[in-house]
């Protein structure tokens, strides 16, 4: 049998096995040796020291773990909510004013951290009472709250960009520079989405009672300012310096530790049981995403010693399929995957599988990259494992799992269409990063 | 019976304080780059702050592995295997711990203690500009093997536990927090 087989029957069998629910990352361990020592011999072994130990010398992964950090610091910081309230009451007297100021103070949060969990808890400690208080409609509020919060991954900086760019092989700080436009893309799409729903039907976000908006002008900008200054520290200490190329994805990311832990401090919410609290909870993340990263790197090499990527590569183009619909193909079945997989798995296992048919039709990977992570969105919002469902529901009990995925489905179309607009539009992604970098 | 009971909670009592102390590396991992940063700008770059980063990163995901297997944070699909009986869930769990948790980490111990012990041999040198020694951080592998081979024998007595009592003793997993 030849090694393109085995590695096609590897594929096969780890997909049944991962499905049986155990830890993914020891499964391709033992898989990756078993198969490794049948079709290499001995060069297997070689291959899984060296491969682990590659991992732990590309100190960009470092950001993972420092923009998770980041994110668990700046979650007990309390940050947004001073913005949130300035928004809610200048635009109070229009319906929906709440969508609105969740979906303006979760772009600007995506912008200042990296990760979604804690976006999410954030932002719906944040809106979803007031919401639920203000009688906003419950599966809306869901959707706009879950679909905000899952804008961290894409808006930049991203651990999800950090562990794309090394699996892809672009750098992070271009990838940072393109996610830019699309992000405020999906945004503004969210936000003409629930405006446009609460137009048609004005019970969906009533107007705020009239005596909340009773405000002084001076005191709503200075709420305002102060409410946009910890965000803005954070955006120019992390994403500032790592596009102006003042330091590396993983100095930016280390500079966002320093500054949440600053801004925390600045609202009084810091103590040594906050920073314990995410000090383990970094460890513990981090080391899940990494150990899976470091498993997939190892099957991964085997994988390629066997051929089988670039038999794939080959099998696929001698059906002589158009670029763009085996694009497309890709993300569609990336898309399905994140029904029952989360993106860890899907970037790193599954994508370098179509790494040389990509490489093969000379996709411009910073394209595919975004299309990837838009995509990669509905991931977090698509059961069983929509994983800011569980958040959500984490926070507002009351919200019944069924309403929260109602509210989730129409925001996933959203994604779909941002996906197809990137798609025919690459200008979109690629302006920024051809300006930026040349 | 009692004697392996305690054996899994001793373990595990090993595996939770390893990973609680490895979790405070995040603090020089940061605190190094802030200040290379600050340098650069203002006098010069230091050869040592991205080589320390690096050794707390590797160290503090590697060592904290066996701690996400006890807090059960490891991704797993279960969404087909959560509406099993509780026997056959425990007996699948034994089954995969014992085909390809142990012998898979068992290997990975082997090699990864050769791996580290030929460092040790040639007093190697990590190839950056600053050059630290490299043994120390190779021994984090066959340390991190070491430890999760030995949660792994926690997680099994536990599934044993659980289905000789028939009460669940595996430790529930959080609703699974990615980043």
């Amino acid at each position: 049998m030849s090694l393109e087989i085995l590695g096609l029957i590897l594929v096969a069998l780890l997909f049944v096995v991962i499905l049986g629910g155990f830890p993914i990352s020891f499964t391709l361990i033992f898989l990756a040796m078993a198969f490794g020592y049948i079709g290499l011999g001995d060069r297997v072994f070689y291959l899984m020291t060296y491969q682990y130990f590659g991992t732990m010398m590309e100190t960009t992964l470092a950001a993972v773990a420092l923009f998770t950090f980041m994110g668990y610091v700046l979650e007990s910081a309390g940050l947004m909510r001073r913005l949130f309230h300035a928004v809610q009451v200048a635009c109070g007297r229009m319906h929906g004013s709440l969508y609105l100021a969740t979906i303006f103070t979760a772009m600007l949060f995506a912008a200042a951290t990296g990760i979604v969990g804690a976006a999410v808890t954030l932002i719906a400690l944040m809106a979803g009472p007031v919401m639920q208080k203000k009688g906003y409609d419950p599966a809306l509020s869901a959707g706009t709250i879950c679909a905000g919060g899952t804008l961290g991954i894409l808006i930049p900086p991203s651990v999800m960009l950090v562990v794309m760019g090394p699996v892809l092989q672009v750098s992070i700080a271009r990838l940072y520079a393109a996610a830019l436009l699309p992000g405020l893309l999906l945004g503004t799409l969210y936000l003409a989405y629930t405006l446009m729903r609460t137009w048609m039907n004005p019970k969906l976000g009533p107007p705020l009672p009239a005596e909340e908006l009773d405000v002084s002008r001076g005191y709503l900008v200075r709420e305002m300012l102060v409410g946009l200054f910890p965000p803005a520290v954070l955006i120019m200490a992390t994403l500032g310096t790592i596009i102006s190329g003042w330091a590396t994805p993983t100095e930016g990311a280390a500079l966002g530790c320093a500054g949440a832990i600053a801004v925390t401090a600045a609202h009084r919410r810091l103590s040594f049981s906050v920073l314990k609290d995410a000090t383990f909870r970094t460890a513990e993340t981090t080391s899940m995403v990494m150990i899976l990263l470091a498993a997939s790197t190892f099957m991964g090499s085997v994988f390629s010693a066997f051929g089988t990527p670039q038999f794939i590569a080959d099998a696929i183009l001698s059906w002589e399929i158009s670029p763009g619909f085996l694009i497309l193909s890709i993300l569609i079945v990336c898309f399905i995957l994140g029904w029952p997989l989360e993106w860890v798995p899907i970037v790193v296992i599954i994508v370098p599988i179509f790494l040389p048919l990509l490489i093969a039709l000379k996709v411009d990977m910073i394209w595919f990259s975004i299309l990837l992570a838009v995509t990669l969105q509905t991931c977090w919002l698509s059961p069983p494992v929509a994983l800011s469902a569980y958040y959500l529901k984490g926070v507002i009990p009351e919200w019944e799992l069924w309403e929260i995925y109602k509210g989730m489905l129409p925001f996933m179309a959203l994604q779909a269409s941002c996906v197809l607009i990137l798609y025919f539009f690459p200008q979109i992604v690629l302006a920024l990063p051809t300006l930026w970098y040349r | 019976m009692r004697t392996l009971d305690r054996i899994a909670e001793a373990i595990d009592r090993i595996s939770i304080w390893s990973g609680k102390i490895v979790a405070w590396l995040i603090f020089p991992m940061f605190l190094v780059l802030v200040w290379e940063v600050v340098v650069r700008k203002v006098y010069r770059p230091t050869i040592w702050a991205n080589d320390i980063a690096t050794m707390a990163y590797g160290t503090h995901f590697m060592l904290a592995a066996a701690y996400a297997l006890y807090l059960q944070k490891h991704i797993r699909t279960d969404f087909f295997s959560q509406h099993f009986p509780l026997r056959l869930q425990v007996a699948l769990d034994i089954a995969q711990y014992l085909f390809f948790f142990l012998p898979g980490m068992a290997m990975f111990l082997w090699l990864s203690w050769e791996f580290a012990a030929e460092s040790w041999d040639l007093k190697e040198q990590l190839v950056t500009t600053w050059r630290p020694p490299a043994y120390w951080y190779k021994s984090v592998i066959p340390l991190s093997a070491a430890l999760l081979l030995v949660q792994g024998i926690s997680e099994v007595l536990k599934c044993i536990r659980t289905l000789r009592t028939g009460i669940d003793y595996r430790r529930q997993a959080p609703p699974s927090e990615a980043v």
